[in-house]
């Protein structure tokens, strides 16, 4: 676990880069989406402590425990995160509708 | 305890919950919005007079005590930019009244309008990291829609500019957050500065710092991630410009004050050079993109920001006199620009258009637009009666005393740059010859708030004293970053 993490959030990242380079506005939102997965990911292993329990009372209390309140703050931002990325997908799609393309290039043609 | 704190944030939060229940009553939304726009002026108003009387104010949401609930802390540069924020926001209420059309565009729009209210106002009152995320999502996802609500494709082409910036900033944004709480396992500011003190020049400390300065700085349009500001502020429905350039932009400025004058106080020398080097390129960069447009609402959005890249420039000095300026230059600059955005909104009420090319005459028209533009411009531009001279004389004089040589020139040379493509916007708009009639005559609803917002400049440069004292006195509370720290931590 203590190189998969950190492993899983480095492809999350790069992957994510590499989406928004692209040229397909749905890449775009993919990408972002990926990158928010992976800011996530890096908020969970701020309260992760190695061999930690699940953080609830009546277990082994002599044992390290995973801190919870991280865990709270990424249900929050994945709900805001999922908000937002809605609403750029309805626009990608109400940009396809009246340009007739998913070409952010074409988009930044068409000024006015 | 006091519940005054949370006014702030709740009665715009119910005022646009209640307008999502009054969408098909009109007249009730008119009175609603009068009332609650009025309520927190008066309550902004006070919290600053309290703050001003009685010292640092804080409050626990819920009753849990400091370092576990969430904290509302309002000092005295936050009383100030809620004031700022109210005078701009009700002269862009009262504008948009006569700037939308249609009923259902009114409907959603003051809703989102208040929605924006509350969590502009929240992010200056919270005094915790995690809940400044929330504030600032709830400031974007209200933008995002207030954008796009129009739907003109230029508005569109902005509302992904504008929701990938978004998106790419909350995921640094909360790297940071989860980087600092990995390191000080806490989320109260005023506790993480007493934690992360004794550490501060640990790596993680300082790639956090830099972190915060990257998410903030893409919120208030520091130079390398500036790009997508003119297009969002151009396009955006003319009171949402006013508000944006107005006091939005100031959110990511004084986040990035709070952070560095609250947790990573010993990290200021090391990012001096540093965030003086990008305010000047900003300063610079914006000023240029100014001089090349012939849209004048894209004039104006370059124009802020190269007005930020004084107002970073202002920061980076870190010390009193600096920051001080810094505080007056983002009053007189929001009042202002604000101001100028409201005009640009009348002139294109009356043909259409933004091209100044296609204006022209007003002077004839209706020499009180031009009275009042002119003033805005010479305001910006900083000649001496209006406000805008002494947001610069004050800056400048911090600089010289500080012996920062090389921003203050390129500064003064910027500023130069900035009267010329003002004062060239101005001519073309009310002097130039324009063959053709407008479509509509001046409306005077749109007229009002923005020669409210013009003659306030002119006051505050009358009496510039008063509010500079204030302004200094903000400053140097934010210098003595205990009293911020045993206003929270004391009181438990």
């Amino acid at each position: 676990m203590k190189i998969l993490l950190p492993l899983v959030i480095g492809v999350l990242f790069a992957s994510g880069t590499y989406l928004i380079l692209q040229r397909n506005i749905l890449k775009l939102v993919l990408g972002l989406s990926l990158i928010g997965h992976g800011a996530n990911v890096v908020l969970i292993t701020s309260g992760w402590v190695g061999s930690g329990q699940v953080p609830i009372l009546g277990r082994d209390e002599t044992m390290p425990f995973v801190d919870p309140l991280p865990q709270a703050l990424v249900l929050t931002a994945i709900v805001i995160g999922f908000a937002a990325l809605a609403f750029l997908l309805v626009l990608s799609l109400r940009v396809y509708r009246d340009l007739k393309t998913t070409d952010i290039a074409d988009i930044k043609g068409q000024k006015g | 305890m006091t519940h005054l704190l949370a006014l702030p944030i709740l009665i715009p939060l119910g005022t646009a919950i209640l307008l999502l229940l009054l969408r098909f009553q009109p007249m009730a939304r008119r009175i609603l919005v009068g009332i609650s726009s009025l309520l927190i002026v008066i309550v902004n108003i006070s919290l600053l007079s309290t703050i001003r009387t009685g010292g640092i104010q804080s409050y626990q949401t819920g009753g849990w005590a400091a370092p576990y609930g969430i904290i509302l802390v309002g000092d005295l540069f936050s009383g100030i930019l809620l004031v700022l924020g109210c005078v701009i926001a009700i002269c862009a209420v009262y504008y948009s009244f006569a700037y939308l059309k249609t009923d259902a565009q009114q409907a959603l729009f003051h809703a989102l309008f208040f929605f924006l209210w509350a969590g502009t106002n929240g992010s200056f009152l919270t005094g915790d990291i995690f809940n400044l995320f929330v504030m600032f999502e709830i400031v974007l996802m209200s933008i995002y829609a207030l954008l796009t609500l129009l739907r003109e494709k230029k508005q569109i082409e902005a509302g992904i500019k504008l929701i990938s910036m978004g998106l790419l900033s909350s995921a640094l944004f909360l790297v940071a957050v989860g980087g600092i709480y990995a390191f000080a396992g806490t989320l109260n500011m005023a506790d993480l500065a007493v934690k992360v003190k004794p550490y501060a020049h640990h790596p993680l400390v300082s790639a956090v710092a830099m972190l915060f300065i990257g998410v903030f700085g893409l919120k208030a349009a520091l130079m390398p991630m500036h790009f997508w500001l003119p297009d969002v502020h151009s396009s955006a429905p003319t009171p949402i410009s006013a508000m944006l350039s107005g006091i939005l932009i100031k959110v990511g400025v004084y986040a990035i004050i709070r952070v560095f004058c609250l947790i990573f106080v010993d990290l200021q020398g090391h990012f001096q050079i540093f965030i003086l080097t990008l305010a000047s390129i900003t300063m610079f960069v914006g000023a240029m993109g100014a001089l090349a447009q012939s849209d004048l609402k894209r004039v104006l959005a370059y124009s802020s920001v190269s007005q930020i890249g004084y107002i970073f420039m202002g920061v980076g000095f870190f010390s009193v006199a600096g920051l001080g300026a810094a505080i007056f230059y983002i009053i007189s600059h929001g009042i202002i620009k604000a101001s100028l955005f409201l005009a640009a909104g009348v002139l294109k009420k009356m043909r259409g258009s933004m091209e100044m090319s296609e204006h022209g005459n007003m002077m004839k028209i209706s020499p009180l637009f031009a009275l009042l533009f002119l003033i805005g411009v010479f305001s910006l531009g900083g000649i001496p009666p209006s406000s805008g001279f002494f947001m610069k004389f004050q800056l400048i004089k911090a600089g010289l005393d500080g012996a920062f040589y090389v921003p203050v020139a390129v500064a003064l040379v910027v500023s130069l740059f900035t009267l010329f493509y003002l004062v060239q916007a101005w001519q073309k708009v009310c002097l130039f010859e324009q063959e053709k009639a407008p479509e509509k005559s001046l409306n005077l609803h749109l007229l009002g708030p923005m020669g409210v917002l013009a003659v306030l400049s002119l006051v505050l440069g009358f009496a510039a004293a008063p509010v500079i004292d204030l302004a200094n006195a903000a400053s140097q509370q934010l210098f003595s970053p205990e009293l911020y720290i045993n206003a929270v931590m004391g009181n438990q």
